[in-house]
């Protein structure tokens, strides 16, 4: 469970860098800056913990559990940009809207985790 | 390995005896099938008990702190809470999938990812019980253990 949690982490924040760089490219960056990789594995590490927390509830809605992972993240990411002074180079909109993009994508990777866990699940029941 | 049957006349109930240098996996599985095979719960229908062998049980489940037992097609209670039953009824291949339920997963056809990111087990009688993602990976185990 501890080197499926590194790998998440390793795997979110390696997500971030990539949203994070197109973005820069956009703002004609042209690079970045270590504190801020390491910036970013902090910020997935809290945001992981949290979501994981958060899945230790059953919630009878599902819309209720995502909103809240949503806010959860996003508020941390917008938290943390206050923190580490994002905002002298992004605006908070593209910062909020960057974390959604990033939790989409993570959002995206977890669906096929959890198509790959039923197969497996379901394969063994086959097999019986 | 071997096995060996003797009949014995002088015997009240049929005895199984396990011997094994080494307590292998494979002796853990013969041990817990054993202990399962006469495994069966006391449970209350209609004002009448009823003894419940657990390969007949399709799955538990607590609702208002009462426990609910159920057959392929009948519903019973019993006195004993969830958590002792999963106790019980973890050698006899019973698995906790949500924080109010436990299945027999010799009962399990398949599990299903519904639309609205639930997950659905679908059992041999047809019956659909919702299951937590959390415990998964606790029904991968128990599959796994049961088929070797």
């Amino acid at each position: 469970m501890m080197k499926k949690a590194i790998l998440n982490v390793f795997a979110m924040t390696g997500i971030t860098l990539v949203v994070l760089s197109l973005v820069a490219l956009c703002y004609n960056a042209s690079f970045l800056c270590l504190e801020t990789v390491f910036q970013a594995l902090g910020l997935n590490l809290l945001i992981y913990l949290g979501i994981m927390f958060i899945n230790t509830i059953e919630f009878r809605f599902y819309l209720l559990e995502t909103g809240l992972k949503l806010v959860y993240s996003i508020a941390l990411v917008l938290i943390a940009g206050k923190i580490f002074g994002w905002y002298q180079n992004l605006s908070a909109p593209v910062l909020g809207g960057m974390a959604l993009v990033i939790l989409l994508l993570c959002g995206y990777l977890d669906m096929l985790s959890l198509r790959n866990e039923i197969k497996e699940i379901n394969d063994l029941i086959g097999e019986k | 390995m071997r096995l060996i049957m003797k009949e014995r006349q002088d015997l009240e109930h049929p005895e199984v005896t396990i011997e094994y240098r080494d307590l292998t996996e494979n002796v853990k599985r013969v041990s817990d099938f054993v202990r399962s095979v006469d495994q069966s719960i006391i449970c209350r229908k209609n004002d009448e008990d009823f003894s419940i062998p657990a390969s007949d049980i399709f799955y538990v489940e607590s609702v208002d702190k009462k426990a609910f037992v159920y057959g392929e097609s009948e519903v019973y209670q019993t006195g004993m809470r969830l958590i002792e039953l999963e106790e019980v009824l973890s050698h006899a291949g019973f698995v906790r999938v949500s924080k109010s339920a436990i299945l027999n997963v010799e009962k399990l056809k398949g599990v299903k990812n519904l639309a609205n990111s639930k997950l659905e087990a679908l059992l041999i009688n047809d019956e659909r019980i919702c299951v937590s993602r959390k415990y998964l990976k606790d029904i991968r185990e128990v599959l796994m253990r049961r088929n070797g």
